[in-house]
């Protein structure tokens, strides 16, 4: 009995602080990237994601980016998320980029791992995202008055060219 | 003209027939200005809409450039004509006496001194033909080249005003230096 | 006029907290920095927004609330990303960005203005909220697309008509010499040969 009393004190406990954990999450996401890179200098990459429960609820989230650093990821309403960085322009890789999301509990082992100097690449995800980076348009990939003055040269010199040999 | 000799024209003398047209034909002067005018005024077209100047606030200032432009093309164009043409008359002397003594291989009536005198003039037409059209599109691709180069890539980062104006001087003083020079 | 605007977008000011008080400088502290990463703003296109977020304090921020009132929906498209959004946990000395990229639906200057973040400054149950402004972009004219179009499009079209203008006083004079020169030249040619 008393024992009974414990154990159910424990496990209220339990739940006031970890509440339901989330479990078998379903995850919908969209991505943005920045199309036109002639007016913008860094490329904005943006994942907006959703997340459904079958039971439970979701944790506060972290994010692994590229550069393997671990972000907070931001709550706009109640299970729906966003994960944006920028990349220079220049040195933005094109396509698929994975994103690791983790819960509380991920997110505390790898904290672990890194104390321990040890890598963090085997923590398990809590699940993942992709953006898509398709590239960005930076300009013609030949200017139209380069192309009109490599032409010009051209002509100009067969008319040179020529008048050599008409003279000779 | 009218000393030739039944042994045909001296050296001098034919020279002094293929330089007969040196005082330009007012058919040919006319083809001259006209295409000088034409090629000068083309560029306006890359200033007002690629350089973006306003077409009726610079109109005195198109007018002006396009008719110095005009005057040295023309220039440019009866020099280089005059350089090519003796050299073309000179290729081109043994095909036309080949051409004509063909033509004439049935008509025995001729006489040499006439049969002579026509070559030459057939001669000094395909050479003032050959040296006309050339010297045109020479002339015409040398200033659009030196325009272009001179406006997108020399002169870029002027004013448009003085981007015009410097390109098309430049373009066309060049070529009637050019032409005076290999003169 | 565009190389201004660089230059007053890209000066940085990093917004500070309402003042310190004695007791509070264990807690957490949030420094944001709000900056438009544009070369050129142009009426219709993409501007993106970056709010780069840094905790130097000591302690986690905790249920911080980004907001940015400045992009009304009247004047801006909201394209990727949202503006007022809330991060449960900034662990300390961490710094990350968020990003909102909106487009302008018209043109003229715009007065990009700082936003406001609030946050607890520690995890412990009563701890005090915190309210913070982010640095301020400060004003930037929004280029006319037709502007921005002319001045930078490839300009083909124009490219293609001048090559139409320009062609005949090239093709015309070099075709007719040709011909000439070719006919001439093959009378020439069979003599050589015999």
């Amino acid at each position: 009995m008393f024992f009974k009393f414990i154990s159910s004190i424990l496990l209220v406990i339990f739940f006031a602080t970890y509440s339901f954990a989330c479990t078998d999450p379903q995850v919908t996401s969209k991505s943005f990237t920045t199309q036109d890179a002639t007016i913008v200098a860094h490329i904005g990459f943006i994942s907006e994601f959703t997340v459904k429960c079958s039971s439970g609820d979701v944790s506060s989230l972290y994010a692994e980016l590229g550069d393997n650093s671990i972000v907070p990821v931001a709550i706009i309403e109640k299970n729906h998320y966003q994960v944006s960085w920028t990349e220079d322009s220049k040195t933005a890789r094109k396509g698929q980029y994975r994103i690791k999301i983790f819960n509380e509990e991920g997110y505390a082992a790898i904290r672990k791992a890194l104390r321990a100097n040890e890598p963090t690449s085997t923590v398990p995800e809590f699940f993942s995202v992709i953006v898509n980076y398709p590239g960005a348009y930076n300009g013609p990939w030949l200017r139209s008055e380069c192309l009109a003055m490599i032409i010009s040269v051209l002509v100009s010199y067969y008319a040179i060219s020529t008048k050599a040999k008409i003279v000779s | 003209m009218s000393k030739q000799q039944s042994k045909g024209f001296t050296k001098e003398e034919e020279l002094l027939l293929q330089d007969f047209s040196r005082n330009v034909s007012t058919k040919s002067s006319a083809l001259f200005y006209g295409n000088a005018l034409i090629v000068s005024a083309v560029p306006i077209w890359l200033f007002w809409r690629i350089h973006m100047m306003d077409i009726y606030t610079s109109l005195i200032l198109f007018v002006t450039v396009t008719g110095i432009s005009t005057y040295l093309l023309a220039i440019a164009y009866r020099n280089t004509k005059f350089t090519l043409k003796h050299k073309i008359a000179v290729k081109r002397e043994e095909a036309v006496t080949k051409e004509l003594l063909k033509k004439w291989s049935d008509d025995k009536k001729m006489s040499k001194k006439e049969k002579d005198e026509r070559i030459l003039w057939q001669k000094n037409e395909v050479a003032d033909f050959e040296a006309t059209t050339y010297s045109i599109f020479y002339n015409n691709a040398l200033f659009l080249g030196i325009v272009i180069v001179a406006s997108f890539y020399f002169l870029r980062s002027f004013a448009p005003a003085i981007n015009y104006t410097l390109s098309i001087g430049i373009a066309s003083g060049l070529l009637v230096l050019i032409s005076t020079g290999t003169h | 006029m565009l190389k201004k605007l660089l230059v007053v977008l890209t000066v940085l000011t990093v917004g500070l907290g309402v003042e310190e008080k004695s007791g509070e400088s264990q807690g957490a502290r949030l420094l944001v920095s709000k900056q438009i990463l544009n070369r050129y703003l142009v009426e219709g296109k993409d501007i993106e927004v970056r709010y780069s977020i840094h905790n130097i304090g000591k302690a986690p921020a905790i249920n911080v609330q980004l907001t940015d009132n400045g992009f009304n929906s009247d004047a801006f498209e909201i394209v990727g990303g949202h503006t007022s959004s809330s991060f449960a946990r900034i662990p300390p000395e961490s710094n990350f960005s968020h990003v909102v990229v909106v487009r302008p639906n018209k043109y003229g200057y715009f007065n990009f203005t700082r936003s406001e973040v609030v946050y607890r400054i520690s995890d412990t149950p009563n701890a005090k909220t915190r309210k913070a402004y982010s640095s301020e972009p400060g004003e930037g004219g929004i280029v006319a697309f037709r502007d921005f179009d002319k001045k930078f499009s490839a300009h083909y079209w124009d490219w293609l008509a001048f090559a139409l203008m320009t062609s005949p006083s090239l093709v015309i004079p070099l075709a007719l010499w040709y011909k000439s020169k070719s006919t001439y030249e093959k009378l020439n040619k069979p003599a050589k040969k015999h």
